[in-house]
């Protein structure tokens, strides 16, 4: 797949704000996410690559086009905003048919009727932005944004400001407007779980720079530091000493315990091993716990947190370890505070670094 | 029954009522100390009449050239795109704050006959600058401009920075954003500004009797008959240019709260 989006060690100097060094590519039909706190500088690089900052170091590529000079209406990039940004003197037929005028050979009739439908939008055209929802108004704003068929489409918190039922609704709608549009996307959000659902690469940032750009399964299962871990919502995390080292499989000690995971690491050195809650298996009675698992372990149950339909269960077994389970199954195996509990894990669900 | 905290209220509607009143009692009683026959025998002269009309068509001119002229800088003051913005903005309040009188010196020094500008005026057009409608103009637009940059500027900066970047985006140039986008959002505050920069402009005596006594405007006639002629004249006309003033002023907001809503 080619590149569509290449940005080289760019550097950027805006008041107090700075970014350091950012490199990363994204191509055709890839979902982008740049993932980080509020503060980081997520928007401070959209903008930028939307040419509103002057560079001070590094390039932005667009198709192989260098564009890091090139004004804002001439980088063939559109954008999307968590305040939506409609035009509130246009209609929103008008909104969506803005930028037909500055760019050629665009179906433009085939485009607009495409996108309104798949964006259930058809009856809106002839309304003003003011009388529309904050659902409706965001995919006004995405149909205007894809009209042109940007190659990049930038897209700042978009669903941020929406109700969750809404958010999960237009998250779905998004994914299915941009498939197979040929274009870039990149996606700037805080919110970790819109990452995992949206993405196909992510990147971490934080304060002006990007800490692990990967996969979305390698950024939430594989995190690169405690940093990383503990914003990506890593549940389990354990300091241990590597005790042996035997044809790629480990054994960590971590109190007075044992813990295989996979991975070339020296005897002796201190690691930290990373956990998610939904790879640990927890049973009532020790038969019942998968017996080729390797890592096995018999503790007491300390605290029981609900999150909708998922139980988070903390585990004291000489180390704390979180399992997540459903709520069904807690009721079920009569799982409670102070109850003794079996729980396992691969040594291939234990990462570390 | 007095609640509690209605002190306040009495207190502040008795500071702000003074304030009114103020405003409201030296209309009443100028208007209410005229006699009729004064009223019909001044409307019928020429020369009140013309002074009107110099009034009215001279302040419309210079709220024009205001307008014409401070929207672009507003626009430019309000992005920032020029260097030290603040300072210049600070230029543009400069008129508010100085007495009227030194404006019209002033600018006869700038563009009286011994200047370098009022000879090269006086050898284009063939005559002098003091004493014409451009001067009166000049003095008007200098002392009403601020108004017409600033409500520009606060219409401007109302707008959201991200609606002008979506339109950036979207490929339209710098010129197209501001005609498609900002222009027809900051249109009320313009228009709003354009009726506040009229006012002033109508209202101006200072600076204008010092660059033209004559050909006259309303002020300066009204000014002309208090010190030449007697009281009652001077108070009949002032009147009549009163209401005119305020008749024109209201029929314009509502003109322009009718196009809001419409």
């Amino acid at each position: 797949m080619a590149d569509i989006l290449c940005v080289e060690d760019l550097s950027v100097f805006v008041g107090s704000f700075r970014l350091k060094n950012i490199s990363f590519r994204v191509s055709e039909d890839e979902v982008f996410v740049i993932l980080g706190p509020s503060g980081a500088g997520k928007t401070l690089l959209l903008e930028t690559i939307a040419g509103f900052h002057k560079v001070t170091g590094g390039r932005i590529l667009i198709c192989g086009k260098d564009v890091t000079r090139a004004p804002p209406y001439r980088r063939g990039l559109s954008l999307i905003f968590q305040d939506y940004a409609l035009f509130p003197h246009l209609t929103v037929r008008e909104n969506i048919l803005f930028g037909t005028r500055y760019r050629s050979g665009v179906h433009i009739s085939e485009n607009l009727s495409h996108l309104t439908n798949l964006l259930e939008i058809q009856g809106l055209l002839d309304r003003m932005p003011a009388t529309l929802s904050g659902g409706e108004a965001q995919r006004v704003a995405l149909a205007r944004a894809l009209l042109c068929q940007p190659k990049v489409l930038l897209s700042d918190e978009p669903f941020t400001a929406l109700d969750a039922p809404m958010r999960q609704k237009l998250r779905a709608q998004f994914l299915q407007t941009i498939r197979g549009l040929k274009q870039a996307v990149l996606f700037v959000t805080h919110d970790r779980n819109e990452a995992y659902q949206l993405a196909t690469k992510v990147a971490v940032m934080d304060d002006g720079r990007i800490l692990q750009i990967g996969g979305k399964e390698e950024i939430f299962y594989k995190p690169q530091s405690t940093d990383i871990a503990e914003f990506l919502g890593v549940e389990t995390l354990l300091e241990g000493v590597v005790e042996e080292h035997k044809d790629g499989l480990l054994k960590i000690r971590v109190g007075d315990s044992i813990i295989s995971a996979l991975g070339e690491r020296r005897v002796g050195e201190k690691v930290t091993l990373c956990l998610r809650a939904d790879r640990v298996s927890l049973e009532m009675d020790e038969d019942a716990a998968r017996s080729t698992i390797r890592n096995r372990f018999n503790g007491v149950v300390r605290e029981i947190h609900t999150e909708g339909p998922v139980a988070y269960v903390i585990v004291d077994c000489g180390f704390k370890v979180t399992a997540a389970v459903t709520r069904l199954s807690v009721e079920e195996l009569g799982i409670k505070e102070n109850s003794t509990v079996f729980l396992s894990f691969k040594a291939t669900s234990i990462h570390t670094f | 029954m007095v609640k509690k905290g209605n002190w306040f209220f009495l207190l502040f509607g008795f500071l702000g009522g003074v304030l009114l009143l103020f405003i409201i009692l030296p209309f009443v009683t100028l208007c209410s100390n005229q006699s009729l026959e004064n009223l019909v025998t001044v409307v019928q002269e020429e020369s009140v009449l013309l002074a009107f009309l110099n009034s009215f068509i001279l302040a419309a001119i210079a709220s024009f050239l205001a307008i014409l002229f401070g929207t672009p800088l507003a626009y430019l003051l309000s992005r920032r795109m020029v260097p030290i913005s603040g300072f210049w903005h600070a230029i543009v309040d400069l008129p508010l704050a100085v007495p009227h009188s030194i404006v019209g010196i002033a600018l006869l020094f700038f563009l009286g006959g011994n200047s370098i500008f009022g000879a090269l005026f006086n050898n284009i057009f063939r005559f002098g600058f003091v004493g014409t409608r451009i001067a009166i103009v000049a003095a008007m637009l200098f002392v009403s401009l601020p108004y017409a940059v600033n409500a520009a500027k606060e219409a401007f900066d109302r707008i959201s920075v991200r609606i002008e970047q979506v339109a950036a985006s979207l490929g339209a140039p710098p010129a197209s954003v501001f005609f498609r986008v900002s222009l027809p959002l900051a249109k009320g505050g313009i228009s709003s500004g354009a009726i506040l920069t009229w006012a002033r402009a109508v209202s101006e005596f200072g600076a204008v009797v010092v660059l033209a006594y004559h050909p006259m405007t309303a002020p300066v006639k009204i000014w002309d008959e208090f010190t030449t002629g007697t009281l009652e004249r001077a108070g009949a006309i002032a009147v009549i240019f009163l209401f005119l003033c305020l008749s024109v002023f209201i029929v314009l907001r509502l003109l322009l709260r009718k196009q809001k809503n419409g």
